[in-house]
């Protein structure tokens, strides 16, 4: 049963009339692809509805590909099914305002193609899943979009342990191409290629997001004034990958475990200006900031956490870097041919350093020596001499210029309050094991106690 | 008969002496899980934008556009590479680039935005170029003064047009959807063998 209902009070202010439209819809099971030959059209109930009404989709399967050129609203009720046609993508939105929610789409076209494939402006899509071989969700020349509580995941998770390999990464999760003003809030997506990638879309906001598992978690492309706040990435080959973007801000994001491919870092800054970068997360990735080409941007208060590589930075100038806190990282920092960095009150756990005069910043200064970093640019074979003895002896002996070296001139003594990434759990901890070391001496005690005894 | 036969043996000599004298430089293929650009660190995939050098001293640079390596020679000069390759687009083979055609157009959507494309031949180019509709035929020479500007403004600094089957626009929604904004053509993408 598929119930056809009159939009109320939307758009041209339509009146609120009800209209029901019996529809054989047959009740295979939502799970299968085969169901969706005895599916009902949804093409057919988009072509029988009137501009400015809703079509709730009972739950049941639905076959694509079907395409929405007048003001409509999708509902699907739990259970609702949609299965992408031949190569097509399974729904193509081509009038402004349209409105999709509730319904699962699954397309197994290739990855050129889309499960829902916008054309044009305002449209919302709110709380759907799509199951897609190809793209996710993709936007083209389509302003204004607003993507809220998604699921995006590709159809097949075949081999590796935990169900993912990368080969079967096709698609970009949600796609956006010369489509501005956007807001991509709350949705989900792992397994794709880029769980969120922007291109030429100006001032998107893309807010409190997951992505795992992913290519590149969020990816923009030539984007200016974008907002990334406050979403999480784990376990892709890069958190978030910002290219050819002025005027970002990147805040309270927390990308995590980064690490699993030769080039992972948490976050990638290349050829970014004038751009915020505050209060984020970076821990356990291969590198946690990786900064090329890039000037004039501002980072603090972040927290780079147990990384291999803390930050590295690479023909990165002018840029304004404090407040970060830098604990039990590998290597804290890299820099090569980057002056002009203004790096201070830094907390570095591994920095030599004395406060004489008590303000709580040191007062010696902590430079990045940039020989390693260097040598291992042009032969990457030498990261086998990572820490060797010789290598920490050249370092020290290859101090030339060091007058151009990034170095912080008032590291901190402390980590800023609140920092840390867990401190206050571990006091917790320390109890715990407290309490567990008395119990064992005890026993300990006890033993001996009554073991000499008896003997 | 003999001497047939030593002056065989030597020209056989001669030939392999001669194969080992000059270096011969090779495409490596391209390793998706490990490969990224020398230039913009972003991803190499294995499709027809990627491109590749090898220096004198045998050092391998991979990038994901033209652009890209475009941008390496300017930083680092030409004087040490030894060979460098393009892929024909249509069936991704390795072609020295000196030997390739291009095409260009600011529409043609490459990983890096710098819009342009290589053949193996004219003919394939030209066959392109008629089927898009859009793009400028160029030669390895007339590759040398090109501008190499990225198209980083979309349609937004382009002609507006707000039907969606129009022109560019129609072309974009079916065809130019891949990864960081591959493709001009799908179709022909897709007879590639992908």
């Amino acid at each position: 049963m598929s119930i056809l209902k009159r939009r109320k009070g939307t758009g041209t202010g339509a009146i609120g009339g009800l209209l029901l439209i019996g529809l054989l819809a047959s009740f295979a099971s939502p799970g299968q692809a085969s169901a969706a030959e005895s599916a009902s059209e949804l093409q057919s109930l988009i072509d029988a509805a009137k501009p400015g009404s809703e079509i709730v989709l009972a739950a049941g399967s639905y076959s694509g590909p079907a395409v929405i050129d007048k003001l409509l609203a999708v509902r699907g009720e739990d259970g609702a099914t949609i299965y992408g046609g031949e190569g097509a993508a399974a729904i193509i939105v081509r009038a402004p305002g349209v409105e999709l929610s509730g319904f699962k789409v699954v397309s197994a076209e290739s990855d050129k193609l889309a499960a829902i494939a916008v054309e044009a402006d305002d449209a919302v899509i709110r709380e759907t899943v799509v199951v897609s071989s190809g793209l996710g969700i993709s936007l083209r020349d389509a302003d204004r979009a607003l993507i809220v509580g998604n699921t995006v995941y590709p159809s097949s998770q075949n081999g590796g342990a935990d169900g993912y390999t990368s080969g079967v990464r096709t698609g970009n999760g949600i796609d956006l191409y010369d489509s501005h003003d956007a807001r991509i809030e709350g949705n989900e997506v792992h397994g794709m290629k880029d769980g969120i990638y922007l291109e030429k879309s100006h001032r998107a906001s893309v807010e409190a997001n997951r992505v795992y598992r992913s290519r590149y978690g969020i990816h923009c492309m030539y984007t200016d004034g974008t907002l990334i706040v406050g979403n999480e990435g784990e376990y892709n080959v890069t958190g978030a990958m910002v290219m050819g973007v002025r005027d970002a801000v990147v805040t309270d994001n927390s990308f995590r475990k980064q690490s699993e491919n030769v080039h992972s870092q948490g976050l990638l800054l290349f050829d970014v200006q004038t751009s915020r970068i505050e209060r984020n997360t970076f821990e356990g990735n291969r590198v946690g900031i990786y900064m090329e080409l890039s000037s004039n941007n501002r980072l603090e208060a972040n927290e780079v956490l147990r990384n291999f590589v803390g930050v590295q930075f690479l023909e990165s100038a002018d840029n304004e870097f404090t407040r970060n806190t830098f604990l039990s990282n590998v290597i804290e920092a890299q820099a090569t041919d980057s002056a002009g960095n203004r790096l201070s009150n830094n907390y570095w756990d591994a920095a030599q350093a004395l406060d004489r005069d008590g303000d709580g910043t040191s007062d010696l200064t902590y430079a990045i020596n940039p020989f390693f970093a260097t040598a291992v640019d042009r032969t990457p074979a030498y990261q086998l001499f990572f820490q060797a003895p010789g290598m920490t002896f050249l370092s020290g002996l290859f101090t030339a210029n060091n007058n151009e070296w990034s170095f912080d001139a008032a590291p901190l003594m402390n980590p800023p309050e609140g920092a840390g990434g867990g401190a206050q759990s571990s006091d917790g901890r320390n109890t715990a094991v407290g309490a567990i070391g008395f119990a064992l001496l005890l026993a300990a005690a006890s033993i001996i106690y009554w073991g000499a005894r008896k003997s | 008969m003999k001497k047939w036969i030593i002056l065989g043996v030597l020209t056989l000599v001669l030939s392999i002496l001669a194969g080992c004298g000059g270096t011969k430089y090779e495409a490596v293929p391209i390793d998706e899980a490990v490969d990224v650009c020398a230039i913009c660190k972003m991803q190499v995939k294995d499709d027809a934008y990627a491109t590749q050098l090898t220096t004198k001293d045998g050092k391998t640079y991979k990038f994901d556009d033209l652009g890209c390596m475009n941008e390496w020679k300017q930083k680092n000069g030409t004087d040490n590479i030894g060979m460098d390759y393009v892929r024909d687009y249509n069936d991704k083979e390795w072609i020295e680039l000196s030997k390739a055609s291009f095409v260009y157009d600011a529409s043609i959507r490459t990983p890096m935005a710098y819009g342009i494309v290589s053949f193996k031949d004219k003919k394939s180019a030209e066959a392109f170029i008629a089927e898009q509709g859009v793009g400028q035929l160029m030669s390895a020479i007339d590759l040398k003064a090109h501008s190499w500007e990225q198209n980083k403004q979309g349609m937004e600094g382009m002609e507006h047009s707000h039907d969606a089957e129009g022109g560019m626009e129609g072309h974009d929604a079916e065809g130019g959807t891949e990864g960081h904004g591959a493709s001009g053509a799908a179709e022909t993408e897709q007879h590639a063998g992908m």
